[in-house]
């Protein structure tokens, strides 16, 4: 049975890079944040020698400011649709990073994207992976590894 | 130069475009899909295509494929995430030009784009 557990500093500098290029914005380890009960769900599957999800958690404040700025409109522009294509796209290159730090051979699946309509379900029956939660502009954000794997 | 760019993402459309637009290339056409992006490649002269890797239906590595059955010279940039740079050995023996990997930055798409003499 396979355990991966993915290197917490390999995995914040990822964060920190992707941050940084498409946003030009830093973040800020948090240790514990209010759980955001609404917002998008982006998702990246992962396939092969790891088997498992990305998980890219950002609060709905978040989402919005950000793809406003990724798209350099007004944020009263911004449709749903195109709140969820910005955040897939950000878990896609998450889901990339983390590929690279998994046993391959690993796929990639294309990203997707829900709306929760109350905090993430707790992770049952899956190895948590990785977990980083976080700030950006004060709002909160979480990226969770899932190992499909049971420990 | 007139760009053929390719990718599903309407997000990563606008931010490569911008990027294209700040290093003076203006003359962007935007494929959302594989499918289309041969078609109007087939339908018209470009001087480079970027596209994406990982779409649906069709791959940029069939995008790639597509372009090159009809343009054996053109230069063809895919873009891909860190974790399918392994991929990058398929997309070579295709005919891929070069590379780039999301996230990138405006500098970068620069040192590619000189890298083949196309003026920015």
């Amino acid at each position: 049975m396979i355990s991966t557990s993915i290197v917490d500093e390999q995995f914040w500098e990822l964060i920190e890079t992707i941050w940084s290029t498409m946003l030009n914005l830093p973040v800020l380890r948090a240790r514990a944040l209010a759980h955001e009960s609404s917002g998008p769900a982006a998702s990246v599957r992962l396939h092969g020698a790891f088997r498992g999800v990305v998980q890219f958690l950002p609060s709905e404040r978040f989402a919005r400011r950000a793809t406003a700025r990724m798209l350099d409109v007004p944020e009263d522009s911004l449709t749903s649709a195109d709140v969820d294509d910005a955040m897939g796209e950000l878990c896609n290159m998450l889901g990339g990073g983390v590929k690279s730090l998994v046993p391959g051979p690993t796929g990639l699946s294309l990203p997707s994207v829900s709306r929760r309509s109350r905090p993430a379900p707790s992770v049952q029956r899956r190895q948590v992976a990785a977990e980083l939660r976080f700030t950006c502009e004060g709002e909160p954000l979480e990226v969770r590894v899932l190992n499909d794997q049971v420990a | 130069m007139r760009v053929l760019l390719v990718d599903d993402s309407g997000t990563m459309r606008t931010i490569i475009r911008r990027s294209l637009r700040a290093l003076g290339v203006d003359d962007v056409v935007e494929a959302s899909d594989g499918l289309q992006a041969i078609e109007l490649f087939a339908a018209s002269e470009f001087d480079l295509v970027l596209t994406d890797w990982n779409m649906p239906e069709k791959t940029g590595l069939d995008v790639l494929l597509g372009i090159r059955s009809l343009n054996k010279t053109i230069p063809v940039i895919m873009i891909t995430t860190e974790g399918e740079k392994d991929r990058v050995l398929d997309a070579i023996k295709a005919g891929v030009s070069d590379y780039l990997i999301k996230p990138f930055t405006g500098a970068t798409l620069a040192q590619k784009l000189q890298r083949f003499a196309l003026p920015v």
